[in-house]
């Protein structure tokens, strides 16, 4: 049973005043840099590609709306953990009288993203090697990236996993902006893109949800509250909370606007390469080959070891959070990276995958399928949030009188209820 | 991090952007009549990927120009390539055309040979393809030399993948129900929930 933490009782939320310094933050940004990690993935590079292909830097502002919904969701994630203790499944299965259903509804979700998303990740992986690496063979590429993923869950040491995390960000980011270097980001566009204009091609409802899709990754939301449970020093006492979400609200902050940093170099090089001809890259292969005869031969390996860098942490990462909801759905009980059954659930899931990865499927219908799949879970993810973060069950921690908590919470049902909409509407036949 | 050094990173980025922004650029470039031409083509292609040829021109001379691009699949070989996005997209075995009227003195624009795709079974290996531009009397040709990679094999329908994928993970939250209630949780009961 969840509890909430006695000691908020008859505080006034937010009154405290508690925080750390900005120094101390920063030090220590690991389950942000995992998080940030898991987001960005090749879905990424594919969504990114349309969007600006259509209409150059003119849906940045969807990048930072999103990744502003995204850090609210890892904000309330936080709060959650910090009063309960408990992370991702027990929020929806302490909903009052749907709880049952909705626990089903992410231990299904949870299994997709175990077997499904790795699946995409897996295959951007591989084609990535490929580009590094011309010679070896796809096949050989799909199975060194899954044997890696799973020798690294195998190790079961958490600690190793976050740096890994955290040097692949690092690659994700230092490729793309070398891209965008190579090219050249016309900053005034960038600037322009800030503010929502008219897509030209009327592609506004499929292009906003493919970036929600991709920015507002529900499983990586939930994996937060894991990353954090990972490190195992949760205060007790509401002084010590308070910091500790200063800690985690700063991590979060990397977690969610990471992409847009990463949405900044990917349209920078979309606005300068490919936009004025109408072409529209879909592929990470299209990105590269496109890329190349401005940038230069090195393009390809460059973007491919970003791209590699990205499906990978995202193999690894959305892999996880499918261990990690499937273990405490049918556990009751959350459990760690050094859990047996975590590292069993996550390799048979991976072998799937990697036997799904071998039938050589066209990886665009794979990360348009992960996008829409993404958008499908927050429509649920983000209600169930919303829920919590207006509930006077958070204690100190709940929204009280803040209004920018407030405006978050309006933004994230918004936007989850639109998302939600389209995308799940869509399975029973209803067309926006 | 030290706020510091997270400065001096922010900085280096910021500089980066203004002042090494076109550093690695690259191109072909071709001097047709008074019009100067660079041409961007990619060096490697995947099977059933498109690509693009693409072509900025700049009038350095004193009086409007007419630019005709020519762009012909390697000889022989234009069965391993389909063109453009409307069906049908049969490689024109004479290539295709693109022509550029009244390009004015200083002025700059670009023709383009977009989705220009090796078949799923292209046969492997180097091609060479060439792309002609005519200027007025003066005619150059430039050669276009790629290296076609394998790609993917298996391209479906979106739908096909989504069931698939739907019924696998299914399948897959079956087999772990059966494998916790049996062997590890018997207790576990779908229908209960949790009181927060």
């Amino acid at each position: 049973m969840a509890t909430v933490s006695a000691t908020g009782v008859g505080v006034k939320p937010w009154s405290l005043g508690e925080g750390t310094s900005f120094g101390t933050r920063v030090k220590d940004l690991g389950p942000g840099a995992f998080v940030a990690a898991t987001f960005i993935g090749s879905g990424d590079i594919a969504t990114g590609g349309t969007a600006g292909g259509a209409f150059g830097f003119g849906y940045w502002w969807a990048y930072w709306v999103t990744c502003a919904t995204a850090w609210f969701c890892l904000d309330v994630v936080s709060r959650y953990y910090l009063v309960t203790g408990k992370a991702g499944v027990s929020m929806f299965r302490s909903i009052p009288k749907i709880g049952w259903f909705l626990a089903l509804f992410i231990g299904l979700f949870g299994v997709y993203y175990g077997v499904g998303n790795v699946t995409s990740q897996f295959s951007a992986s591989a084609w990535a090697v490929t580009g590094v690496f011309p010679q070896m063979d796809y096949v050989l590429a799909a199975g060194i990236v899954a044997v890696l993923c799973m020798a690294l869950i195998w190790i079961g040491n958490y600690a190793i996993l976050d740096k890994v995390m955290s040097l692949m960000l690092v690659a994700i980011i230092g490729s793309f902006f070398a891209a965008a270097f190579a090219t050249g980001v016309n900053l005034a566009d960038a600037a322009r893109g800030m503010i929502p204009a008219g897509d030209p091609a009327g592609g506004f409802s499929n292009n906003f949800q493919a970036i929600a899709g991709t920015n507002i990754n529900g499983a990586a939301v939930l994996l937060f509250a894991y990353t954090l449970m990972e490190r195992g020093n949760r205060p007790e006492d509401l002084k010590g909370q308070a910091r500790f979400l200063s800690f985690a609200r700063s991590n979060a902050l990397l977690g969610s606007f990471g992409a847009v940093l990463v949405s900044f170099a990917l349209l920078g090089v979309i606005n300068q390469v490919i936009y004025p001809y109408g072409i529209i890259p879909r592929k990470p292969e299209d990105f590269a080959i496109l890329i190349e005869p401005v940038a230069g031969p090195w393009a390809i390996p460059i973007f491919s070891l970003g791209v590699l860098a990205a499906s990978l942490s995202s193999a690894l990462g959305n892999g996880m959070i499918g261990a990690y909801v499937t273990c405490e759905y049918f556990l009751n009980k959350p459990v760690k990276s050094n859990n047996i059954h975590f590292k069993i659930v996550y390799i048979v899931n991976a072998v799937i995958a990697g036997v799904i990865v071998m039938v050589k499927i066209d990886p665009i219908f794979l990360k348009t399928i992960t996008s829409m799949m993404n958008a499908s879970f927050f429509g649920v993810v983000g209600l169930v949030l919303a829920y919590w973060a207006g509930s006077s069950k958070l204690g100190y921690f709940r929204n009280g009188s803040s209004i920018p908590l407030w405006a978050l919470t309006i933004l994230t049902i918004v936007v989850a209820g639109y998302v939600g909409v389209f995308n799940l509407g869509g399975y029973f036949g209803l067309k926006f | 991090m030290s706020r510091g050094r997270l400065l001096a990173v922010l900085i280096a980025l910021v500089l980066s952007l203004a002042v090494v922004p076109t550093a690695f650029a690259s191109g072909t470039d071709v001097k047709v009549g008074d019009v100067e031409a660079t041409v961007y083509a990619p060096s490697v292609v995947w099977q059933a990927t498109n690509s693009h040829v693409v072509v900025k021109l700049v009038n350095r001379g004193s009086k409007p120009a007419t630019v005709e691009g020519l762009f012909k699949f390697p000889e022989g070989k234009d069965n391993q390539f389909t063109y453009g996005t409307k069906s049908p997209n049969t490689a024109p075995k004479d290539g295709d055309t693109k022509t550029l009227k009244d390009l004015k003195p200083g002025e700059s624009k670009y023709i383009a040979f977009t989705y220009i795709t090796p078949k799923g079974n292209a046969q492997l290996g180097m091609y060479t393809a060439n792309l002609t531009l005519k200027v007025d009397g003066a005619s150059q040709t430039i050669p276009w030399t790629f290296d076609i990679r394998t790609g993917a094999v298996f391209i479906a329908q979106t739908d096909s993948i989504v069931y698939m994928i739907y019924a696998v993970s299914a399948a897959m939250l079956v087999f772990w129900f059966a494998y916790f209630k049996l062997f590890v949780n018997k207790k576990f009961n779908i229908l209960a929930g949790e009181e927060a």
